[in-house]
């Protein structure tokens, strides 16, 4: 049997770069076409100086170097520029869904709030309601300066993504905890919203916006995992 | 030149590189062998971390462009690039006046 005679070597390469390389999908398209471009470059070039085609081909290969050492170095660019839109994200919408809770909801859900939904009614649920607050206001400003720092060569890009992840999933929690309470303990939401468009429209943002934070926290954290599995022993 | 000698400095490299004309990854590699009369032997592979690493730092800016009929990503030096290639110069002609005073007779 003809084994891998007309196999292109650099789709070898292309193909473990790729296995490599998670993150954002427009991103991580655009560095594979880059690279699939320096190898097409460089075996036009090599052709050029006179080698044939297949040997062409594999100098270009073997002449890019360690494909796995190269995705690893170029993972943290794409680990770090989910942590940047995650931090950015986070910092921007959790003060905004704060606002709407302190004054969004009793604007417009008058009863609701004053039964529950803002916590005039519990001791447990005025203490979660302070301590979100006070993360909020901490901790926006933080992903914010390690937004800032991802931006500057000068810091190590894993450690500040591992910070943003890390004050992502903290902040979420304590939102995810305290308005999951709120509204598990409050029985009238349901009354509050209906026929109540801008207050359908106000809760609809809010859970949308914690939503959207959930996931953008996920991919994150999944990426930062990804980018920490131990190294394939080569043979 | 051992790679790992250059990886320090290769930065600077690439942005003295692109200083005067955009250049896309390869053409960047070709530039750098080109200036070391064929002295350097980093792999190919290694110029596009730089690049990403620098754009990101807003040292250099990237771009789809059409070149030579194909699109490729070139990258153009920005002002904050000049600034930090003149800083790189400077600090790179220290070590090199402090290492020559070092141990130049040595050799």
């Amino acid at each position: 049997m003809r084994a891998s005679v007309d196999t292109d070597p650099r789709d070898g390469v292309l193909a473990q770069l790729s296995a490599g390389l998670r993150g954002p999908r427009r991103v991580r398209a655009d560095l594979l076409t880059e690279l699939r471009d320096g190898l097409d470059d460089a075996t036009d070039d090599l052709e050029a100086s006179g080698l044939g085609a297949a040997q062409a081909r594999r100098r270009a290969a073997a002449e890019f170097g360690d494909p796995v050492a190269l995705a690893r170095e170029l993972q943290a660019e794409l680990t770090g520029a989910q942590a940047r839109r995650t931090a950015l994200a986070v910092a921007l919408i959790s003060p905004l869904m704060e606002v709407a809770w302190r004054w969004g909801y009793p604007a417009l859900m008058r009863d609701y709030a004053m039964r529950g939904g803002r916590p005039s009614g519990s001791a447990l649920l005025a203490q979660l309601n302070t301590i979100q607050e006070i993360a909020v206001w901490i901790v926006a400003p933080l992903l914010l300066l390690a937004y800032g720092l991802t931006r500057r060569r000068t810091v190590a890009l894993r450690r500040v993504t591992e910070l943003i992840g890390l004050l992502a999933v903290g902040l979420l929690s304590v939102n995810l905890l305290t308005s999951g309470l709120m509204t598990a303990l409050n029985p009238d939401l349901r009354d509050a919203l209906r026929g109540n468009l801008p207050g359908l429209i106000l809760q609809f943002g809010s859970v949308a916006g914690l939503a959207f934070l959930v996931l953008s926290t996920a991919r994150t954290v999944r990426l930062l995992a990804f980018a920490a599995r131990p190294v394939p022993q080569r043979e | 030149m051992r790679a790992d000698d250059l990886r320090g400095r290769l930065d600077a490299m690439i942005l003295s590189a692109v200083e005067h004309r955009p250049l896309h990854g390869y053409a960047v590699m070709e530039e750098l062998r080109a200036r070391s009369g064929g002295q350097l032997e980093l792999p190919t592979g290694t110029v596009y971390p730089a690049l990403r690493r620098l754009e990101r730092a807003h040292e250099i800016a990237g771009e789809w462009q059409t070149v030579g009929g194909r699109k490729r990503r070139t990258y153009a030096i920005t002002d904050s690039g000049r600034r930090l290639l003149e800083s790189e110069r400077e600090a790179w002609a220290d070590y090199s006046r402090l290492m020559g005073v070092i141990i130049g007779d040595a050799l």
